[in-house]
């Protein structure tokens, strides 16, 4: 607990609310900020932007991953398409980054008090580093752990469990454990092919797969909370 | 046509469905999240179309491995979507970006029935060209166009600028919107 001010008159409140309130608040305050607020097309747009670029992304993903569990352009190594993927894989995700700031701009208080919200930016950093820091790194060496990548691995994966611990209702968690398990039957099924992928590859694709539907859709919830 | 969806609206399923709490997001999320299916193998089967990624990879084994998964988002997409209809009917039987994206998916079926018809007539020919045909290039090109209006028009349905409340009886808008006189109108939002 902290204390904080209410015209000269102190108060308690938490740690969050003496540091990093006012920060949300001047963000908000910020000229920027009142722009997105004051226009009727900029979040709109934004909006529209960030959805075209979360489909791109989309097929960025499952075009890599879902080859790796067996689904797919089977001709061509998952190295190849990793390589193919990397350049649509980032625009995505930059389009996405530069339009979700807008529209977080333009609710930033309501962001700062949403779970949903902070689920979705823990799930993201986490999906960055697995994607690019294991995924990658797998499929490039063959299914071979670097010590990079198993430290990479073990801190996304921490931030992922926080992820699942802050999911406060019982309704998101089983649809976790659903989407988990899911992943899980398709790993398993696209290991009995002969031509299978290494199975620390195989648990990989599944998990960045998860990783960015949790993000996405933790991300739309965003409107429901 | 308007009595019919007024009548489905009453419809205690309808009612229950947008009124309940965890539902009508589950479905809308769905929505949603089968996007990232669709679009996302779309757009990668247009690009191999038009010639500018996938080099090499034969289109028929887009149309093996990929399609199917197009599919299985669309399918996802159209059960979910006649969902969020039944549970709101007048809402967007009003919405005129709810009548554009229905046109524009229209178009974009018809395209992909011309595709399948003619264009891909002698696709053995091209399988493994670089850069397609023309007419496939065009075909891709129309596609790739339609289901990113589709998704633009899909998320402007949020937003009330053009809905009923908002537009002129008698103007062209109304017209197109099939407003109901406006004793009635608050009956749409």
């Amino acid at each position: 607990m902290a204390t904080c001010y209410y015209e000269g008159e102190p108060y308690e409140c938490s740690f969050t609310d003496k540091y990093f309130y006012p920060i949300a608040d001047s963000i908000d305050q910020s000229p920027i900020a009142m722009a997105v607020k004051e226009s009727t097309m900029i979040v709109p747009w934004a909006g529209c932007f960030h959805l075209l670029a979360l489909g791109l992304l989309g097929g960025a993903i499952i075009l890599v991953d879902l080859r790796v569990i067996g689904f797919g352009l089977h001709t061509q190594s998952p190295r190849r398409l990793t390589a193919l993927m990397r350049p649509f894989l980032i625009s995505a995700f930059a389009v996405l980054v530069v339009s979700g700031s807008l529209l977080a701009l333009g609710e930033i208080m309501k962001l700062f008090y949403s779970p949903p919200y902070w689920v979705k930016m823990a799930s993201l950093v986490s999906a960055l580093i697995f994607t690019f820091g294991v995924r990658d790194s797998l499929i490039r060496n063959h299914g071979r752990l670097t010590m990079v990548s198993i430290g990479l691995g073990v801190l996304s994966m921490v931030l992922w469990l926080w992820v699942f611990y802050a999911l406060t209702s019982t309704l998101a968690r089983v649809a976790f454990l659903l989407m988990a398990a899911g992943l899980g039957v398709l790993v398993w099924w696209s290991g009995r092919k002969p031509d299978a992928m290494p199975l620390v590859v195989r648990v990989s694709s599944a998990a960045t797969i998860a990783l960015w539907l949790t993000t996405a859709v933790s991300g739309r919830w965003i409107a429901f909370w | 046509m308007r009595g019919f969806f007024e009548w489905m609206s009453e419809t205690p399923w309808s009612v229950a469905l947008r009124e309940s709490f965890y539902v009508w997001p589950i479905i809308e999320a769905t929505h949603v999240m089968s996007l990232l299916l669709f679009v996302g193998t779309i757009i990668m089967v247009d690009l191999r179309l038009l010639g500018l990624n996938f080099r090499g990879i034969a289109i028929s084994e887009f149309d093996r491995r990929i399609l199917p998964l197009t599919m299985l988002g669309f399918a996802l997409l159209l059960i979910t979507g006649l969902l969020l209809f039944y549970a709101k009917p007048l809402v967007y039987y009003h919405s005129l970006f709810f009548r554009l994206k229905m046109l524009i998916i229209l178009a974009a079926l018809i395209n992909i029935a011309i595709f399948h018809v003619r264009v891909q007539r002698d696709q053995e020919k091209w399988d493994l060209a670089d850069k397609p045909p023309r007419s496939a290039r065009l075909s891709a090109l129309i596609s790739i166009s339609a289901w990113i209006l589709v998704v633009v028009t899909g998320r402007m349905i949020a937003y009330d600028w053009f809905n009923c409340p908002k537009l002129e009886p008698g103007s062209a808008l109304n017209m197109l919107a099939d407003c109901p006189p406006i004793e009635t109108a608050d009956i749409t939002e």
